[in-house]
């Protein structure tokens, strides 16, 4: 019966105050535990008549080493030690002895289940931080391989640093540096402008439960939340040449941990007042001793700190984003190698026939237009002044047509002293209209030798053809009809534009 | 015979402790955290989080055949606590057992559970430390959100068994 009553009297107290404890702080949950031992040998003093009270007493000092440590179990050994001494009357040294090996013995134990459980904390916090870093750098390489395309590739870096998914920074910029014109200039940016607008936008992709993928898609689209951010960073320039931080970290190669808000630094301090940044950190973007950019990082809206750790899981993602930089770089100059007209650098012949292609796949009911334009009197020109100034020529006159038309990426040399535009959404009337605006510029235009030329004047003859107007439709009669209509104004007189007005071939 | 009374106290308290610490934590959690939301005027119900910071300790696809041919419910999904005196909830661990071996595949550690709306809330200081972390645990140990990381981790192994 005493030991039903001792059980059920223990259970009781030690829940309720457990309960109790664990609504209270930390440091009263320990004094309540610590209570609660107290009631527990109380009681059972109680119901043994503190009989024991000299064993029972080591529950106390066990619970003040697990609740205060050292503090706690001193204490305990010396209040129970007292208490005994209040019941028995005999104060013995032995027992005190006895209690101080016990605590001895239960400190050498706690701690070391305790070292244990740090160990255990400390492996798994940092398998935590090394499988994250993997796993970002494992996608990110994987996406990196996947592209060539530089604006994905900026958009991978910056998205791989900032989502959830990826390290977590709340705000990554990357600049570019030109050395050769002496610039470095903001390219694109990811996270907010303040903390008030990073966390509408973190609600709305934890709403939306985006991975790292479908940030990196999201930036593609026109619905990206980093508008006011890369209008403003996109504004920014900085002379590559000045003694600046970022000039300061390309030249150590290697990252700089810098407060914005308390430097004299012209880089920071703008950085600081356009875009509210102070603790960050600079990466330099460099391979093989080339500069490439800068990364930029910081926690705009959380304020966390940017540890040592922090820093050095980011490195591997800078230099990774470096080779592809290079990669993507060194693909871009080939394929302009390929694609352009090394002389006018305006796209080539191969260029125009894949664009065509392309273009006449693409436009379907929509109307596509071709100008095919020639030099006149281009042989005269090269006997009566030679190669080299008709070299200079075509060059010249490049630059006068790519200033008039709508794009000038649809611009092309089509071979010798012909060029051709293209011309998606323009009837042939529009078409004319824009091969009247290319002829009104080049007679506008002071050429060199340009008055030796028959006439007093360098002149061009042009031929329109648009897709609608096509018997069969495809991209070879176009460029034949374009061909004929070029033909007409060349046997009409020259310097002019003549239309093809769908009569059969 | 009184010093088996000792012994029996002794195994009542740190018996009772060790049994009951874990589901009081949770009890009081729960009604500590409804108490404190609703001085927010927040529903717990609907609000948002997010388990992106949730690291794999496998490479996705994987070709270990026991997490590669799991089936959801096999998924081990527990809370992961680190004293059993003092309960508080540190993060969320998943792993698949294969006979005695208890093979792990991710954890959510509560720093990284993201719940933009107490960052909010602590970040404008309208509510402490403490209350953010008791709300944060109870959202991140509540049934709904450790259904949602069975979902997702399932989710996950076999999406990119299917991209394999």
């Amino acid at each position: 019966m005493v030991y039903g009553l001792l059980i059920v009297g223990i259970v009781l107290i030690t829940l309720v105050i457990n309960v109790l404890r664990l609504m209270t702080t930390p440091s009263l949950n320990r004094w309540l535990l610590v209570g609660a031992s107290s009631l527990v040998v109380i009681w059972h003093g109680i119901l043994f008549d503190f009989y024991d009270l000299h064993w029972s007493v080591l529950l106390l000092i066990a619970t003040g080493l697990i609740c205060f440590q050292w503090t706690g179990m001193v204490t305990a050994i010396l209040v129970g030690w007292l208490l005994v001494y209040s019941q028995s009357g005999d104060l013995s040294f032995p027992l005190l002895l006895s209690y101080i090996f016990f605590g001895l013995g239960a400190a050498l134990l706690f701690g070391y289940i305790k070292q244990l459980k740090r160990e255990r904390s400390d492996r798994l916090r940092m398998l935590t931080t090394s499988s994250r870093q993997l796993n970002v750098f494992r996608e990110v390489s994987f996406t990196m391989q996947d592209t060539l395309d530089p604006d994905r590739l900026l958009q991978t870096i910056l998205t791989s640093v900032t989502a959830g998914h990826g390290l977590g920074f709340n705000r990554s910029i990357i600049f570019f540096a030109d050395p050769e014109k002496d610039s470095i200039y903001g390219v694109m940016g990811t996270g907010p402008m303040n903390p008030e607008e990073g966390y509408q936008i973190w609600e709305e992709i934890t709403r939306q439960h985006y991975d790292l993928q479908d940030l990196i898609d999201e930036k593609e689209t026109d619905s990206t939340h980093d508008e006011p951010l890369n209008e403003r960073i996109r504004k920014m320039t900085f002379p590559f040449n000045s003694n600046h931080v970022f000039k300061q970290t390309l030249d150590s190669g290697r990252p700089q941990h810098v407060y914005a808000s308390i430097t004299d630094d012209a880089v920071l301090r703008l950085l600081h007042t356009e875009l509210q940044m102070d603790e960050c950190t600079i990466f330099p973007l460099h391979h093989q001793g080339i500069p490439y950019g800068l990364l930029v990082i910081d926690n705009v809206v959380n304020k966390k700190p940017i540890t040592p750790q922090k820093i050095d899981g980011v490195r591997p993602i800078a230099e990774q984003a470096s080779l592809a930089l290079h990669q993507t770089t060194l693909y871009q100059r080939i394929e302009t190698l390929a694609l352009r007209d090394g002389l006018t650098r305006l796209k080539n012949h191969r260029s125009f026939e894949q664009d065509l292609d392309v273009l006449f796949r693409e436009c379907d009911e929509d109307e596509l237009s071709l100008i095919v334009m020639d030099i006149d009197h281009f042989k005269h020109y090269n006997d009566t002044n030679g190669h080299l100034a008709g070299n200079e020529l075509l060059t010249r006159l490049a630059s006068v047509i790519r200033r008039s038309v709508p794009d000038e990426q649809m611009a092309y040399r089509f071979g010798g002293e012909e060029f051709v535009v293209l011309l998606p959404r323009f009837d042939e009337i529009g078409a004319t209209h824009v091969a009247e605006t290319i002829r009104s510029a080049v007679l506008g235009t002071t050429f060199t030798h340009g008055n030796q030329q028959p006439g007093g004047q360098l002149t061009l003859s042009f031929g329109v053809a648009s897709k609608h107007t096509l018997r069969d439709q495809t991209v070879e009669q176009l460029i034949e009809c374009a061909d004929q209509a070029l033909y007409a104004a060349k046997s009409r007189g020259k310097n002019q534009v003549c239309r093809w007005e769908g009569v059969t071939l | 015979m009184s010093e088996f009374s000792v012994m029996m106290m002794v195994v009542a308290f740190v018996g009772t402790i060790l049994l009951s610490s874990r589901y009081c934590y949770l009890f009081i959690l729960r009604h500590i955290a409804k108490r404190e939301a609703a001085a927010l005027h927040v529903s717990l119900q609907d609000v948002s989080f997010s388990f992106d910071q949730m690291v794999y300790f496998i490479a996705l696809p994987t070709t270990i055949p026991e997490v590669r041919d799991a089936m959801k419910d096999e998924l081990i999904i527990e809370p992961y606590y680190e004293s059993h005196f003092f309960p508080d909830v540190n993060g969320i661990q998943v792993s698949v057992k294969s006979g005695q071996e208890v093979i792990p595949i991710t954890y959510l550690p509560i720093d990284d559970f993201s719940l933009p709306i107490l960052d909010r809330y602590l970040e404008t200081r309208k509510i402490d430390e403490r209350t953010n972390r008791i709300i944060r645990a109870h959202v991140i140990v509540h049934d709904r959100t450790l259904q949602a990381i069975r979902d997702e981790v399932y989710h996950h192994l076999h999406e990119d068994r299917i991209r394999q």
